[in-house]
């Protein structure tokens, strides 16, 4: 462990001393209480959190992970190019242990100025809250509530496949498919018709969910149902909509109706009482607009029950966690592609792995595209190309490789007040910043034994 | 022959640079055959391009040979452990400028796991060693050549290795600093240490090589003990006693003559330039108080020169003693009535 940390020491003393890090910590310090400066928010505390959490905290973070890929790549390719690295290998030095001491340095150094922003961002916020509420005592209230950590819970959602699997076999029971239509697709009408119409509310008519149990511990404080819809009047201002919150056995215990927008969040906050203790939590919805609209719920979670879970200081620092295991992920990906390549080289391979890495939703998205052959597509128009055909075979092979380091945004949970729970934490911290460290620390070894460091041209 | 182990073997060995495409560039070492002792001062001779430095970095594991086989200590250069017995100075001081003198020693010291007491007390003597205990606070990149150079040959030193490896050790240092650099070889050698250096001074190398290779197009076109390759057997030369006058020289030349027919050349003998130098600046040293970029040397770090060394004598008093070596020899030269 010596050389290891005598290396690190090294990786941290360089960065020191060149004054990368003072130079970092006066930009993000000044980007930090500067940015929400230069932001117009809406005028509220929530505001207020999403720009400083989602912008300034955010764009430090995109710094460092800027900061982390450069640092990384100079710390190993740097010192084979200028030949420091021959003579620290003519010592009993694994290549492992050259890999471990720069990625521990640099972690630790990112550590620190991480630190610094999150403790910034910390202080300012709670400023912000402290001011407005001495300004203002109605913002006590909201301030409660932006300090309050809130899990997501979804409705229970019927098993689509199965029933659009049984409603297509007593559609053929019935009478044979339309010509030219295969069962395949005729089953994928149907499931997104279901999903479709599980969502939709028609004037008039109502729609229900059903939640988890309510524990007892979770009547203390208020629940918020948020959700998401849009009108089928483009351009409509307020929908009328009545909520009924209840039980399995009485779904009206509580009884508001509420005019919402539609494409904003919405939000509907209100407390339980023991009635609700053990029991699912039913709600309803029941479309009452004057003007005949029907309403479509967002697919991905357009209607979500946030409990409340703790305080937003320990939330902060769960988030802080998970985006520090990144930040060690991005500086072994750093170090590795500096143990791999040249510095010019090393630096275009690593940022464009981590655009991969941040756009990993994007490629899941795109790789879930169905590969149609000639032979088994509806039309031939429908067939893919062979070019198509390989770029989506790329996709689902990034994709597989991405899919460990896909992640919701954590500032986005933080801002909206959505609980970071330990699992997430130990993921981010143990699967990035550890397990696919050290898989990197084993393939960087392995290339750097075969290097010949003393190669004219390197 | 010496019995001695052998500490480094290279067998047939080839290195041949490829291009991107793995094409063949350029043949930089071909077919190259070595061995070199236990104790042995061993040098590696030849003009720029000969091939010294790839061998070097072949024995050292960065380069690897496209054929042939090099054993060093006994074990492939790759070898991890078989590195904490070998010491290296490369061409360049290949240094961290953002490191002090005492941070750089203390670095690679880290490298070799040595105890922190152990590492402080062989940083001290190697700064000791090579006069800049008083720029340990200073960072390595702001030194001249020959400082730095002074700082790598002490990093080379800090795990007291068995193979040391010096890849031009006099290169930037000034007269001073390379014969204390030679001085430190010689002791090196009589400890059993066993030295690989390349120098292109030649005078350098014949002071202190025990065996050399000279290596031309990468090839090893002569290889042998220092004495073997210079020695001319087919001249002799005669070193009259300090007493001897013109007269007798006189005499001597005119039997040569009628011996051989031929007139034998008869002139001064030449001082040593260095030893001329290293008299004067001893000299001026003694004269002055005032200390310059590199002070003043203490001998060969504690360590280094073993557990039953003395503590070093000043450069004055070493001086002297030649001196009065010399007298001494050259008066065991003299007839017993002219003795003094």
């Amino acid at each position: 462990m010596h050389v290891i940390f005598a290396i690190a020491l090294l990786a941290i003393r360089n960065a020191v001393r060149s004054k990368i890090v003072l130079i970092l910590l006066v930009a993000l310090i000044a980007a930090i209480t500067l940015i929400p400066l230069t932001v117009r928010g809406d005028g509220t505390l929530s505001g207020l959190f999403q720009i400083v959490l989602s912008y300034t905290l955010g764009f430090s973070a995109f710094i460092l992970t800027l900061n982390a890929l450069w640092a990384g790549n100079a710390s190993v390719a740097s010192e084979i190019s200028d030949k420091t690295m021959q003579l620290v290998v003519t010592k009993p030095v694994s290549r492992w242990q050259v890999w471990m001491g720069k990625w521990l340095g640099l972690t630790v150094m990112n550590a620190a100025l991480w630190a610094v922003c999150g403790a910034v961002t910390f202080g300012m916020l709670h400023a912000h809250l402290h001011l407005s509420r001495l300004t203002d005592p109605a913002h006590a209230q909201e301030a409660q509530r932006l300090l309050t950590a809130r899990e997501t819970r979804l409705a229970a959602s019927p098993d689509f496949a199965t029933l659009a699997q049984q409603r297509l076999e007593q559609e053929v029971s019935r009478a044979p498919l339309p010509e030219g239509v295969t069962p395949g697709q005729r089953l994928m009408e149907i499931e997104q018709r279901m999903r479709i119409d599980a969502l939709t509310v028609n004037p008039g008519g109502s729609r229900r969910w059903e939640f988890p149990k309510v524990t007892a511990a979770e009547l203390a404080e208020p629940f918020t149902l948020r959700y998401r819809f849009a009108s089928s009047i483009l351009g409509q201002g307020l929908v009328r909509g009545r909520w009924l919150i209840g039980t399995p056995g009485r779904t009206d215990l509580l009884d508001v109706t509420r005019d919402s927008v539609p494409r904003a969040l919405n939000e509907i906050v209100f407390r339980l009482d023991q009635r609700w203790e053990n029991q699912p939590l039913v709600i309803t919805y029941v479309d009452m607009d004057s003007e005949g609209a029907s309403i479509l719920f967002d697919v991905d979670g357009g209607i979500a029950l946030l409990v409340p879970r703790g305080g937003f200081t320990a939330n902060f620092i769960r988030g802080w966690l998970i985006m520090f295991g990144r930040l060690a992920f991005f500086t072994a990906l750093g170090v590795t592609a500096g143990c791999l390549f040249s510095l010019p080289v090393a630096t275009v391979v690593s940022l464009f792995l981590m655009t991969m890495v941040q756009m990993g939703g994007y490629i899941q998205d795109v790789a879930q595209t169905p590969i149609l052959l000639p032979g088994h597509a509806a039309s031939p128009e429908e067939a893919m190309s062979l070019a198509a055909i390989l770029v989506t075979l790329i996709f689902k092979g990034m994709a597989f490789l991405v899919s460990p380091l896909v992640q919701e945004s954590i500032l986005t949970h933080l801002a909206g007040g959505k609980l970071v729970d330990n699992l997430a934490v130990v993921r981010g911290l143990l699967i990035q910043g550890l397990i696919f460290s050290l898989l990197m620390s084993g393939m960087a070894a392995y290339a750097m034994n075969r290097r010949q460091l003393a190669l004219p041209a390197s | 022959m010496n019995a001695q182990p052998a500490i480094l073997e290279l067998n047939q060995v080839t290195k041949v640079f490829l291009d991107f495409w793995r094409r063949p560039q350029v043949a930089a070492v071909q077919d190259v055959s070595l061995e070199v002792k236990r104790g042995e001062i061993f040098g590696l001779l030849g003009p720029n391009g000969s091939g010294k430095s790839t061998t070097i970095k072949m024995i050292l594991g960065l380069l690897f040979p496209s054929r042939g086989r090099i054993r060093v200590l006994g074990e492939s250069p790759r070898h991890v452990q078989v590195k904490r017995r070998i010491g290296y100075l490369p061409e360049e001081s290949y240094l961290y400028p953002y490191l002090t003198s005492e941070e750089t020693l203390d670095f690679y010291g880290r490298l070799f796991d040595l105890e922190t007491k152990e590492r402080r007390q062989r940083i001290e003597q190697l700064l000791e060693m090579i006069g800049l205990q008083h720029t340990r606070r200073r960072a390595v990149g702001t030194f001249s050549k020959g400082m730095a150079r002074r700082i790598g040959l002490a990093q080379a030193l800090i795990n007291d290795p068995d193979l040391i490896i010096l890849d031009e050790p006099t290169s930037g240092l000034d007269p001073l600093g390379c014969r204390q650099v030679k001085d430190l070889i010689l002791m090196l050698a009589r400890r059993g240490k066993t030295i690989l250096m390349t120098s292109h001074l030649l005078a350098d190398v014949e002071d202190v090589c025990d065996r050399v290779a000279i290596l031309y197009n990468g090839r090893v076109q002569a290889l042998g003990a220092m004495d073997t390759l210079l020695e001319e057997t087919t001249r002799y030369r005669m070193t009259l006693p300090v007493s001897t006058t013109r007269g007798h020289v006189d005499t001597l030349a005119s039997h040569a003559h009628d011996l051989t027919g031929e007139a034998p050349l008869v002139d001064h003998p030449r001082r040593d330039l260095e030893q001329f130098f290293l008299d004067v600046v001893d000299k001026a040293r003694r004269e002055s108080t005032e200390a310059s970029g590199v002070g003043q040397d203490q001998g060969p770090a504690r360590y280094l020169a073993g557990p039953d060394s003395e503590p070093p004598p000043s450069p004055a008093g070493s001086a002297e003693e030649r001196k009065q070596a010399i007298r001494q020899a050259l008066n065991e030269l003299l007839p017993p009535d002219r003795k003094p």
